[in-house]
């Protein structure tokens, strides 16, 4: 039942994600459905942490009747990924399932055969199916045939390798309890404190407020882990700590995904390798801490200021400035080192791209307004408070 | 990529060189070569077995160097003092453990004539096979100039049971290629396990008295540096003899070599921490007393703890071992109930592994860390574990 219900947190997180991608880029093509799915997870999980903080601070408490919103959104998602399906130019949902599905067994069978074929047919089109969808994604001629034997062995061993990796993640996550000091000190304490008191303490004075450890860490990743322990019913510490290991899985999702223009697909796996064999990243992934969290925002921000640079598609700036924002609520870092690298980069890309002044300045606005809106309150909260930004 | 480099590398006689050294790798098995030359150590040179209350048991000459000692039960480890006669400039302590637990580390400090203790800064993990195995800890990061190792000080962790320890000895390093080659081997192989406060550190294995991941920081800046000279400035007019092109892809081939030796030895030390976490924690050995990392029994403490806590208990006092982590845990798993340290007022009192009290007469007599006695507390004792670690709840009109 746990795990049931665990999925369902992370499932409503990567529908509610989904949905603010899908509205964001509106009805210009300029994610892939594998990328959207990718974008999800790290989106979601920022989108719950600060509507959990804004209610708080408009006085509600965090209940699951506070998260019927959230629940809402998820079903918005439901209802985009279903618009997604029945249109035919997508690159994932490809035309060819579309005519495979109309196949239907002739009349002339007996009943039995005819399920019989009914069943082999379904198998062997539901395999053509499968094989369409990840021709999109990964090209196996691409991918295996045109490689020397040498590739292939370096394929295999970087494979598993980043397997053997996330599966040792993973069963420290769910197996070890918290242990490294800042998860019980700090990330998780912070959470089950919330998520025990109903609210977080806006009374500085008391010693629970913001969590009751640190209140100049910010909030996201224990708010996060408050959205799971709601829907869960319950503290759990093994999937309570599963949060960074889904992080980074989304990450190395998407810089998998967003290389497939740049680089081969022997690049983009020794990339994914290379990602995660960072020895702090293996033990980030289950010690409950914030950094891989971090890690994945600011990539998406610069990966997607990179897309925007490229594509000229102003959409592409929400989403990146929102995970900006979302890094700068995770972890004070994003706020004090990377959020100028961000506006450098963007500001660089701002005088090298061609576009029009007028279209440039309504680019920058974009960008800052959504940071402001996204991040604003949580540095006007820090101020007001007398909380240091650093 | 790898293919290409190693055929440029070719055209450089020093690397035909290091792939002719590339066979000492036997070395890797040879644990016991006596490859160092031994010291004749200071005659008022000591031993002594730590006894947890902080007393010292000396041990004879004999027992140092053949019979053995062993150290278990109270004992928390050994001390030796005045080891270093002259000023020695890479000096190396080898030491004999038998250990029959796999679950067994060994934390090295020591001191260099004035008061403070330094850690050699990693836990040793020791070969739980019941055999006697020989570690040797290289000295020379640690050796100050003109102000010799003085006092060395070996605690173990975990389980301090049927430790038997010998041979015990200190050598000075011969300089020679194939000693150092051999105590980089040693070091490479040996787990290193990351530490609970040290999350954000790596504890890297040291190859020729450098830090395997500061070989690659280092290699990686070069590389750095060589491919911003060969694109941005003005190197490219040596692409007719591609010697930059080929030094560049060379390191490059290095570079990922070395990385991947890394996360192999990485991916030795996950495994390594599997098995300590399945023989420690997931797959108890003695009556359900589990442990990981050096917290034996803790978590079921904990557990057990909150089985024995009535709803209308909304605090807890802890008395314990002076080890932050121990009150920070139980802050953390016992929330919502607030948990103190060592406030008297509180009713719900916890004693773990607590020397200084005592149930005498259904009363409690106890020493606060602050020296503070209380005596004669009545109440009720709701669990008692062992004589030193218990659960006490005071009675409210005391």
């Amino acid at each position: 039942m746990n795990s049931i219900l665990f999925i369902i947190s992370i499932t409503t997180t990567a529908l509610i994600g989904f949905f603010a991608v899908s509205v964001t880029e509106r009805n210009k093509q300029i994610f892939s459905l594998p990328e959207k799915f990718a974008l999800s997870f790290p989106l979601g999980a920022g989108i719950i942490a600060f509507y959990l903080f804004y209610i708080s601070i408009l006085g509600f408490n965090i209940t699951i009747i506070s998260t019927v919103p959230l629940f809402m959104l998820g079903m918005f998602g439901i209802l985009k990924l279903y618009q997604i399906r029945q249109s035919s130019n997508n690159l994932f949902f490809s035309p060819q399932r579309r005519r495979g599905a109309e196949k239907r067994p002739t009349d002339s069978m007996s009943l039995t055969p005819r399920l019989r074929v009914s069943a082999v047919n379904f198998y062997f089109l539901r395999m053509n199916q499968l094989r369409t969808r990840l021709d999109s994604f990964v090209n196996y001629e691409e991918c295996w045939n045109k490689h020397s034997w040498i590739k292939r062995a370096l394929l295999i061993l970087f494979t598993i390798t980043i397997v053997w990796k996330l599966s040792f993640m993973f069963f420290n996550a769910i197996v070890i309890p918290p242990i490294f000091d800042d998860a019980i000190t700090c990330w998780s304490y912070k959470a089950k404190v919330i998520y025990f008191n109903k609210s977080i303490e806006m009374n500085p004075d008391n010693p629970l407020f913001l969590g009751g450890a640190y209140s100049l860490y910010p909030l996201a990743p224990s708010l996060f882990r408050v959205w799971i322990a709601l829907i869960m019913g319950g503290w759990h510490e093994g999937y309570i700590q599963l949060h960074s290991l889904i992080i980074l899985v989304s990450l190395l999702l998407l810089i998998f995904i967003n290389l497939k223009e740049y680089t081969s697909f022997f690049m983009r796996v020794l990339s994914c390798y290379l990602i995660i064999s960072v020895p702090l990243f293996s033990t980030h992934a289950y010690a409950g801490y914030a950094d891989i969290i971090l890690s994945c925002y600011i990539t998406i921000c610069f990966i997607l200021l990179m897309k925007w640079y490229f594509t000229k598609e102003n959409n592409i700036l929400i989403i990146a400035a929102a995970s900006m924002a979302m890094a700068i609520f995770t972890k004070n870092e994003g706020l004090v080192l990377y959020l100028p690298a961000a506006l450098i980069t963007f500001s660089y890309y701002c005088y090298k791209v061609a576009m029009k002044l007028d279209e440039k300045v309504k680019a920058v606005s974009l960008y800052i307004l959504t940071l402001c809106i996204v991040a604003g309150p949580w540095i006007v909260f820090k101020i007001v408070y007398n909380i240091p930004l650093w | 990529m790898i293919a290409y480099a190693i055929v440029s590398l070719r055209q450089f006689s020093f690397w035909n060189a290091i792939l002719k050294i590339l066979p000492l790798a036997f070395l890797l098995f040879c644990h016991n070569i006596p490859w160092a030359s031994p010291i004749e150590p200071t005659k008022g040179s000591s031993a002594y077995i730590i006894k947890a209350d902080g007393s010292l048991a000396l041990i004879n000459e004999d027992s140092r160097s053949k019979d053995g000692f062993e150290v278990s039960g109270d004992s928390l480890g050994i001390m030796l003092t005045d080891i270093m006669a002259d000023d020695i400039k890479h000096p190396i302590f080898k030491i004999g453990v038998k250990v029959g637990d796999p679950l067994v580390f060994m934390h090295v400090w020591y001191s260099l004539g004035d008061s403070n203790k330094y850690n050699i800064g990693e836990p040793i993990y020791l070969y739980g096979d019941g055999k006697y195995h020989q570690y040797n800890i290289d000295f020379m990061a640690h050796n100050v100039h003109g102000q010799r190792i003085k006092t060395l000080y070996l605690y173990f962790g975990n389980s301090i049971n049927d430790i038997s320890i010998r041979d015990i000895s200190l050598y000075n390093h011969s300089g020679s290629f194939s000693d150092t080659l051999s105590i980089a081997l040693e070091s490479f192989l040996r787990p290193k396990l990351i530490e609970r406060a040290n999350v954000n550190s790596i504890v890297s294995p040291r190859v020729f008295n450098l830090s395997l991941i500061a070989s690659l920081n280092i290699l990686a800046i070069i590389l750095l540096i060589a491919a911003a000279g060969y694109y941005f400035w003005r190197w490219k007019k040596y692409k007719e003899t591609g010697l930059v092109r080929k030094i560049i892809i060379s390191l490059l081939a290095i570079l990922m070599f070395l990385w991947v030796i890394a996360d192999v030895r990485m991916i030795y030390n996950e495994l390594y921490h599997i098995k300590l976490t399945w023989q420690g924690y997931l797959k108890p050995q003695n009556n359900n007393d589990s442990y990981f990392y050096d917290f034996k029994g803790y978590y079921e403490f904990l557990s057990s703890i909150k089985g024995n806590m009535s709803a209308e208990v909304k605090a807890a006092t802890f008395y314990m071992p002076p080890n932050y982590i121990y009150i920070l845990m139980a802050k953390y798993y016992l929330y919502p109930i607030t948990v103190t340290d060592q406030k008297e007022e509180e009713l719900f009192k916890v004693f773990y592994k607590y020397p200084f009290a005592e149930i005498r007469e259904d009363k409690l007599y106890y020493m606060s860390m602050d020296g503070k006695s209380v005596s004669g507390e009545t109440g009720r004792v709701i669990k008692k574990y062992s004589g030193d670690t218990f659960i006490f709840f005071k009675a409210k009109n005391e």
